[in-house]
């Protein structure tokens, strides 16, 4: 999906949606909001290398 | 429906960056704590643009306060009253989740190995015994990663997750005025490493460390 993409962005994104998806508070009696399937977010992410800052971050510490 | 980000001190600073259906997220003081949210009025459907714009707004609200407790994507509402009550059940270890990441980011290290070319196997068995060391072989180097960096950082979690099976994936709790020094440590041991290909990610607001189980795994 994100073949063409340097190792270490694809890494920086996975790491990035692994976050906001799969860590943070859970907090419970709430209303989840249709995630049934978060696992198939991983789709469409191209569209999230165009403008995550932690990119930038990544590449000064490679630099 | 009120969409929640994070969860913040009383007295925290919301900036202004647009969040899901753009609009803005505001300050909810609740007892001891208050939350970060914002209205919606449809589905939030976890879509790319979604959970960027999720993780943006986190990530303002982390740059502007000492303090923030990231919330997983997907959590709504009905009123302040329905999000009142679930937060005074946990209200205790919500006070204590800011207090140990005050003042800290996060940094996140995945670590993966060269591919090797498979040796021809003869038999089962071979396979099985020669597989076996391998992953002996691959936790201790990932254990000799690890354990100096857990060492320095306030906290530390090993996570697996959907990405290819890399040797180490980690997150480290840093206070932010360490990120450099971390950063030099890493690569001291990137240096002892130079067969594994590293990968240093962050600051990142502390997303690893805001479950209340204590633990990062599900």
């Amino acid at each position: 999906m994100t073949s063409d993409l340097p190792l270490e962005k694809q890494i920086t994104l996975v790491e990035l949606v692994d976050r906001v998806l799969n860590k943070g508070v859970v907090i419970s009696g709430d209303i989840t909001l249709s995630v049934a399937n978060v696992d198939l977010v991983y789709v469409g992410l191209r569209v999230l290398l165009a403008s995550v800052p932690a990119l930038e971050r990544l590449e000064e510490d490679d630099g | 429906m009120l969409y929640l980000y994070a969860f913040v001190r009383p007295d925290a600073s919301v900036p202004d960056e647009p969040g899901i259906e753009g609009r803005p997220p505001v300050l909810v003081p609740l007892r001891r704590v208050a939350a970060v949210v914002a209205d919606v009025d449809g589905k939030v459907e976890p879509t790319d643009d979604h959970v960027l714009t999720h993780a943006r707004v986190v990530d303002a609200v982390a740059a502007a306060n000492d303090a923030v407790l990231p919330v997983r994507f997907g959590r709504g509402f009905r009123s302040v009253e329905e999000l009142e009550a679930s937060v005074e059940r946990i209200v205790d270890e919500l006070e204590e989740g800011l207090d140990r990441v005050s003042g800290c980011v996060e940094i996140g290290l995945q670590v993966v190995g060269r591919e090797k070319p498979t040796a021809r196997v003869f038999s089962g068995r071979d396979y099985m015994q020669r597989r076996m060391r391998e992953i002996a072989h691959a936790d201790a180097v990932a254990e000799a990663i690890h354990a100096p960096l857990a060492e320095r950082a306030r906290a530390a979690t090993q996570t697996r997750g959907a990405a290819q099976q890399p040797l180490l994936r980690a997150s480290y709790l840093v206070a932010r005025d360490d990120v450099d020094g971390f950063r030099a440590s890493v690569d001291d041991v990137r240096r002892r490493h130079a067969d594994l290909t590293f990968a240093c990610t962050g600051p990142w607001p502390p997303y690893s460390f805001a479950s209340l189980d204590d633990e990062g795994e599900e």
